[in-house]
């Protein structure tokens, strides 16, 4: 071993080679866990944008900043030269595409829904990690084999820089910490604006309000941020000098300012409108790493070579990260800095980037004051959005219907149409997305969910074969079609479909969980049950087939079954609201008031907008003779959707009784 | 340009570049007949460019880093003959990678995917840090999943979605097996060059003379495998005196690279002949 750690060491490569060979590895992985689990959505989103960032951004610099993490830990335990640990935690990073194949094999094709840790809070939970005897949520089994290497490998490389065994034992404790703290912090930085009290946000994730249009952009600004602090102090180690010239402000005083005024102006526009700007914590961070990013901008011309480089890969990410409009305005400040020596225009597109930090595409459309009808509509936009993904859709309506006014482009309609159906108003939301010429994988989604809800099953399949005609997710949308037919027990033409979606790979699990489904509309208990099972063998996580198992334990009557599997089913998917409500059904058919209540209650806070939670509480209280309440509850749920007519005859039954 | 297009045609560098032309041509055929669609000329077209200057940049990336290799082959190469220098070679690779993406991006989003995934398969082959050639089997393996890669292109325009999880699984081991059995060849005409810079090669492995026998067998077994693969006992009749053919051409001394190449474009038309008659044989 230590002759083949020797071995690594000695090779020869440029800073530049080492870096791609770190982003190739990291690629391989993207395309490996796009492809194999969860989704197995190759790019990992239909939505290419969104794709782009999280192939060449977010997850990039989430294992940039665990290689630089690493590095730094090494460093510290070993005082070995940087440059070859770095060139033997190169190879290291190999374990990473560990978890895709590993997840394809156990899982028997079915790959595993990878998620985030839900925050910080978690770590009291570490030790759930080591259990193998358990299945565990938060991590597929691929990836806990990873992560034993690395801490294998990583203890073993200090063991033999070191010959300390409590060195390498720690160093094996540290690295599982980073790695853990890696995967909560994003969560952890989303619940910040919750711990100081704006419960009006409470659901506010990073995810959600802020100022970017793709999430991933800002997962991208956390990992960023974290790959600069160890990359800020392996850089004091290695070139002290380079250190110090780099927070030289003589050069970038002027530059920094001239960002300062931009980011001020802009901040001063989009307030009038965005209300959430300063709550939100990645704004502090976005700021921080766009003047570190032209601080960096400034010194690079009084930087040695090789660490050009790492700084311009650094500037890359930074732009790339910020917004495609910063970006472009970055690299053409490079330019006027190194070949043409233009200073006003510099300072003048200086302050646009900082004005683009908060306006991203809309930038040259509000930058000019009198514009105040651009502002206004992007302002409201980003309103709109933070309001839309806060899920206050009534809000979130307003705001879109303002901006139509203002600026009647499509893109607008087809959010007004989305508001529209999450409020329950199917018909308004279908008139809006109908009208839109271009349909897209989000319009073809809600156009054919809206459908679903309103029982014309045939408009759906129109709009779903529209996709699959296009090429747009086409075994998404066969597999939306099989169950339809399978809910319509129209056996035939589910055949046919399957028939189909098998061509583009359909996975056996839901494969038989359509089958299943068929079976359970049909009231053939007996199939359902035979091919549920067989759906879970191939994916033990399957939600739909575990619910599918619960729904037959509940006609047969079976509530403790019934509940279990729901229970089972919850475990991976804790904010599934539909489930609750199943599991409230339970309770409410038990009796059992106080918990079914409670679960309804839990339903509704995690989908405020859905119709089943609050007739199911009304019925509660109308049990235990709440009847104010309980015509309450049925009101909202007609508020929500006015046709729902289980609600409509409560109403009926609470009047005639009084 | 008259330069690069000249070091292009040393050795049996167009042989080799339809070698990749022809699993994507497949990818096309697969999609086309399972998805029951007309071919995309246009798609189709810009794959084929986007294939052939991904693989022109990977030539170039090649011979920078085997600039050694290549003067103890005596392996001609732009850069050994002096046609170009370093830098002017690199900026012809970095032009060609730039097209190659681009042509991806004209078809879709997620073929650009593809064809970066194609051009980071050959910087981790050929290049530091890792330079995936020094090891075999890795190696040979890398190089059947080059050409698998380039068949899922082909039946990513049709179906881009989930490319890797719906290509057909036969298709698939066509592909990877009997390529992992039969490339060891290319390695022949750089022993001395291998050999003096330690990357592992069969030849490399078991000595020139043994590895010549090796791959003699390998590259016969490879051509029995296709039936099997195939579920097609009748196709021994074809495979079987090819197989024999290129074995002899493989103990032949001198070793000559063009008659092996021949010989399996030989195998590649029987074959299209034959899914063209009876597409399910390789659908199913």
């Amino acid at each position: 071993m230590k002759n083949l750690f020797d071995r690594i060491e000695r090779e020869k490569y440029s800073i530049l080679l080492g870096f791609l060979g770190l982003f190739s590895v990291i690629f391989i992985r993207n395309v490996l866990e796009s492809s194999f689990e969860g989704t197995q959505t190759f790019g990992f989103s239909p939505i290419s944008s969104r794709s782009f960032y999280m192939v060449f951004v977010h997850f990039a610099l989430f294992y940039f900043s665990l290689f630089l993490w690493l590095l730094l830990i090494f460093y510290l335990f070993t005082k070995e030269k940087i440059e070859k640990i770095a060139r033997v935690l190169i190879y290291g990073m190999w374990f990473i595409v560990i978890p895709p194949i590993v997840d394809i094999l156990i899982s028997k094709g079915s790959g595993y829904k990878l998620t985030y840790l839900k925050g910080i809070e978690q770590f009291f939970e570490i030790h759930r990690f080591f259990d193998i005897t358990k299945d565990l949520l938060e991590s597929s089994w691929g990836q806990r084999i990873e992560i034993l290497l690395a801490l294998i490998g990583g203890a073993v490389y200090i063991f033999i820089k070191t010959k300390n065994i409590f060195k390498a034992l720690l160093v094996a404790i540290i690295l599982y910490l980073t790695i853990f703290l890696h995967g909560a912090l994003p969560n952890t930085i989303g619940k910040i604006p919750f711990y100081f009290g704006y419960k009006e946000i409470s659901s506010l994730t990073i995810v959600t309000g802020n100022i970017f249009f793709i999430d991933s952009q800002n997962y991208a600004i956390i990992f960023l941020f974290l790959s600069v602090i160890p990359g800020l102090i392996i850089l004091r180690k290695i070139a002290p000098k380079t250190f110090k010239n780099l927070f030289n402000l003589k050069n970038s005083i002027i530059l920094i300012a001239f960002l300062l005024i931009g980011m001020i102006y802009g901040i001063y526009e989009l307030t009038k409108y965005y209300q959430y700007l300063f709550i939100n914590p990645l704004t502090y961070l976005v700021i921080v790493i766009a003047i570190l990013s032209f601080q960096s901008l400034a010194q690079l011309s009084l930087i040695e070579k090789p660490l050009t480089i790492l700084l311009l890969i650094f500037l890359g990410f930074t732009a790339i990260t910020i917004g495609p409009i910063f970006a472009i305005i970055l690299a053409t400040i490079m330019l006027l800095t190194y070949f043409v020596q233009f200073k006003i225009l510099k300072y003048a597109l200086t302050i646009l980037a900082g004005f683009a930090i908060f306006f991203q595409n809309q930038t040259f459309f509000c930058f000019l004051p009198f514009n105040q009808k651009s502002i206004e509509s992007y302002g409201t936009k980003v309103q709109a959005w933070n309001l839309f993904l806060d899920r206050k859709y009534n809000q979130a309506l307003k705001e879109y219907q303002k901006i139509f006014e203002l600026n009647p482009d499509l893109g607008i309609k087809k959010f007004i149409g989305r508001c529209y159906l999450h409020l329950g108003e199917i018909d308004s939301g279908i008139n809006y997305l109908k009208t839109i010429p271009k349909i897209d994988y989000e319009i073809v989604q809600s156009l054919g969910d809206a459908y679903t809800n309103k029982k014309d099953f045939a408009q759906a399949e129109l709009v779903y074969y529209q996709a699959i005609n296009k090429n747009i997710e086409p075994l998404e949308f066969l597999i939306k079609i099989a169950e339809l037919k399978a809910r319509t027990g129209h056996k035939a033409g589910l055949d046919r479909v399957l028939e189909s979606a098998q061509k583009f790979g359909l996975p056996k699990f839901k494969y038989h969980q359509i089958i299943g489904d068929f079976h359970l509309f049909q009231q053939d208990y007996q199939n359902a049950r035979y091919h549920y099972e067989k759906s879970l063998y191939y994916n033990p996580r399957s939600i739909t087939a575990r619910s599918g198992l619960a729904t037959i334990f509940y006609y047969k009557k079976d509530y403790e079954q019934a509940e279990n599997e729901f229970l089972k089913a919850l475990k991976f998917e804790p904010k599934n609201d539909a489930i609750y409500n199943n599991l409230g059904a339970i309770y409410l058919v038990k009796r059992d008031y106080a918990k079914a209540k409670a679960t309804f209650e839990k339903s509704i806070r995690l989908n405020p907008s859905q119709i089943e939670g609050y007739y199911n509480l009304g019925l509660i209280y109308e049990a235990t003779g709440e009847i104010d309440e309980a015509s309450r509850m049925y009101q909202k749920a007609l508020t929500i959707h006015p046709q729902f007519s289980p609600a409509r005859e409560a109403l009926k039954r609470l009047g005639s009784n009084e | 340009m008259n330069k690069i297009l000249r070091a292009w045609l040393f050795g049996s560098r167009p042989y080799i570049a339809l070698h990749y032309m022809f699993p994507t041509a497949f990818g096309i055929f697969l999609g086309m007949n399972i998805f029951n669609k007309p071919i995309y000329l246009l798609k189709t077209v810009f794959l084929f460019l986007a294939i052939f200057f991904s693989y022109q940049a990977s030539i170039i990336l090649n011979d920078i880093n085997d600039i050694k290799a290549d003067e103890f082959s005596k392996r001609k190469t732009p850069l050994n003959t002096k046609e170009l220098n370093l830098t002017e070679y690199r900026n012809w690779g970095i032009i060609f990678v730039v097209i190659a993406l681009g042509f991806g991006l004209l078809i879709g989003y997620r073929m650009f995917l593809i064809v970066f995934l194609g051009n980071v398969l050959h910087f981790l082959y050929s290049s530091p840090p890792f330079r995936l050639k020094r090891f075999y089997p890795l190696s040979i393996l890398l190089l059947s999943f080059g050409a698998l890669l380039a068949a899922i292109a082909g039946y990513a325009i049709y179906e881009s979605a989930r490319p890797f999880m719906s290509f057909p699984l036969k298709a698939t081991l066509f592909i990877v097996i009997p390529l992992f059995f039969g490339l060891n060849f290319r390695d022949l005409a750089d022993y001395e060059g291998d050999r003096k810079t330690k990357i592992q090669t069969l030849f490399t492995l078991f000595g020139l003379a043994k590895g010549r026998i090796i791959n003699a067998i390998l590259i016969f077994l490879s051509y029995c495998l296709v039936p099997l693969i195939l579920q097609l006992p009748w196709l021994f009749l074809a495979t079987l005196p090819l197989g024999l053919t290129s074995l002899y051409y493989c103990l032949k001394k001198p070793f000559k690279e063009k008659p092996i190449f021949y010989i399996y474009f030989l195998l590649i038309a029987i074959l299209t002949v034959l899914f063209n008659l009876k597409p399910a044989l390789i659908i199913q």
